[in-house]
């Protein structure tokens, strides 16, 4: 290992780590967003949006994040949308991560039991009632441990942004490399960061979880 | 004479191809009990869920003390669905307790019975959780008020259900097999409850296997089957003196599978 190259390279290393983590976190709060509403429409009635959002899914999933990336930030401007890399970025991993993200709130949504909507509904609930003080603490309990994998799974892709050009923490490690011919040392610590960066992510989920069950455990 | 609280006419009701009620006629009068008894598969409880539109009438008209449920008629005399907070109006004064129980299990037994309080009837915390605490103590469940349904009993669950209707103040009950899902130890304490309101006057309808509470309680039992309501009548009339063959083959069913 160079130290010294690392000690240098420290701060634009510190400045990509943050990049990383602004995408990464203002992405995902995109997708869950986007992804919940997905969800809450998938319920509707009219069998053509089911179909239209279905279609979204299943091309946000089955194509590469890469690829949406470059159809986002370099074909983006052919429709007169020109975002900065960071921003197409952001967007790209809002787009791509509220796909997976709805498909767990549906099937969470799918794990409430009926009566306990119908118990909603006779006592004269209105629909947006239900939907927060029941369906939703309901579907948490089925959703939040996939949720919590899939912010993970988000926060590696990340990398792919670096492909165009957001300065984020792959995007410096490889001027690092480049500048100073240490890529093993580069890689090394790449490693090193991401791994801290998931092993909170995956500790707060698990005390998100443990709220979102806690009745639960209070199983006599 | 006075307004039923519920009328059916003519209730109809399918299920794809399969029709479930077959014109249905029930009227139940202000502070009366029925039961409505049957084999399984009759239309029982679809006909109960019709009263609340928990399930919608294909055919024939509900109406709750003389107003339509479900349902507006234009001008014209067709009907249209009616406008989802009327129809949540509505609700609010039909309570209904399910087969099962149907709690929402991440609040307590205490906010399971103020959250429609607050939500609905829109009473500030304090008030909505004194009249919860006033409604648990009523069922007898003043000690469990703190306690997530998945620590309750059954019979205590579908008591905490009760309370949560009754704390709405509604001018009818409704009751789905309320007794079917319990533990035979745990019927006693929710029939007594229920026997309880019969007596304070509130008007019960109630989808029943307890044929000994039915005969002690109901005013009157309608017995349906195959989706029509072949005898209604005092409990005396229809569970001894009935002349219909099929009441008289589901009651000798009834006692052999009980007689030991």
């Amino acid at each position: 290992m160079d130290w010294d190259v690392l000690i240098r390279y420290a701060p634009s290393l510190g400045r990509g780590f943050l990049v990383t983590i602004a995408c990464w976190a203002s992405g995902c709060a995109l997708g869950l967003a986007l992804g919940f509403a997905v969800a809450l429409a998938a319920g509707a009635r009219s069998l053509a949006l089911r179909a239209v959002l279905r279609v979204y899914v299943e091309i946000l999933r089955g194509t590469p994040f890469l690829m949406q990336l470059f159809i986002l930030y370099a074909g983006g401007p052919a429709v007169g949308l020109r975002l900065s890399a960071t921003e197409a970025g952001i967007l790209g991993l809002g787009l791509y991560s509220s796909a997976y993200f709805s498909e767990i709130f549906r099937a969470g949504f799918a794990a409430v039991p009926r009566g306990q909507v119908e118990a909603a509904m006779s006592v004269g609930m209105a629909p947006w009632d239900i939907l927060a003080r029941v369906r939703l603490p309901n579907a948490l309990v089925a959703a939040t441990p996939p949720i919590v994998n899939t912010l993970i799974v988000m926060s590696k892709e990340t990398v792919v942004l670096s492909i165009i050009t957001v300065p984020e923490l792959m995007y410096q490690m490889q001027t690092m490399a480049a500048e100073t011919f240490t890529a093993f040392d580069a890689i090394f610590a790449m490693a090193v960061f991401y791994w801290c960066l998931v092993e909170v992510v995956s500790r707060l989920g698990r005390r998100v979880e443990q709220r979102a069950t806690a009745f639960l455990a209070s199983r006599a | 004479m006075t307004v039923p609280m519920i009328a059916m006419r003519a209730v109809g009701k399918s299920f794809g191809a399969h029709q479930v009620l077959r014109g249905v006629d029930l009227d139940v009068a202000p502070s009366e009990v029925v039961c409505l008894i049957g084999p399984s598969g009759s239309g029982k409880s679809t006909l109960l869920r019709c009263v609340n539109f928990l399930e919608p009438y294909d055919e024939g008209e509900v109406r709750i003390a003389g107003e339509l449920i479900g349902y507006d008629l234009d001008s014209e005399g067709e009907r249209r669905p009616m406008a989802p907070s009327r129809l949540r109006a509505m609700r609010r004064e039909i309570g209904m307790v399910f087969q099962h129980f149907n709690l929402w299990p991440h609040m307590t037994a205490l906010e399971n019975v103020s959250e429609p309080l607050r939500r609905v009837r829109g009473l500030p915390k304090g008030e909505a959780t004194d009249r919860a605490a006033a409604m648990l103590r009523r069922v007898g469940l003043a000690d469990k008020a703190g306690a997530h349904p998945l620590r309750l009993s059954g019979g205590q669950q579908q008591r905490v259900a009760i309370a949560r209707a009754l704390a709405m103040q509604p001018r009818l009950m409704l009751f789905d097999e309320p007794t079917s899902a319990l533990d035979p130890e745990l019927v006693g304490e929710v029939l007594e409850v229920m026997r309880a309101l019969a007596a304070e006057g509130m008007t019960m309808l109630i989808v029943t296997h307890e044929m000994g509470f039915a005969a002690h309680v109901a005013s009157r039992i309608a017995f349906i089957d195959g989706g029509r309501i072949l005898e209604s009548g005092p409990p005396r009339r229809v569970f001894h003196e009935s002349a219909e063959p099929r009441v008289r083959q589901f009651l000798q069913t009834y006692h052999d599978r009980n007689a030991f």
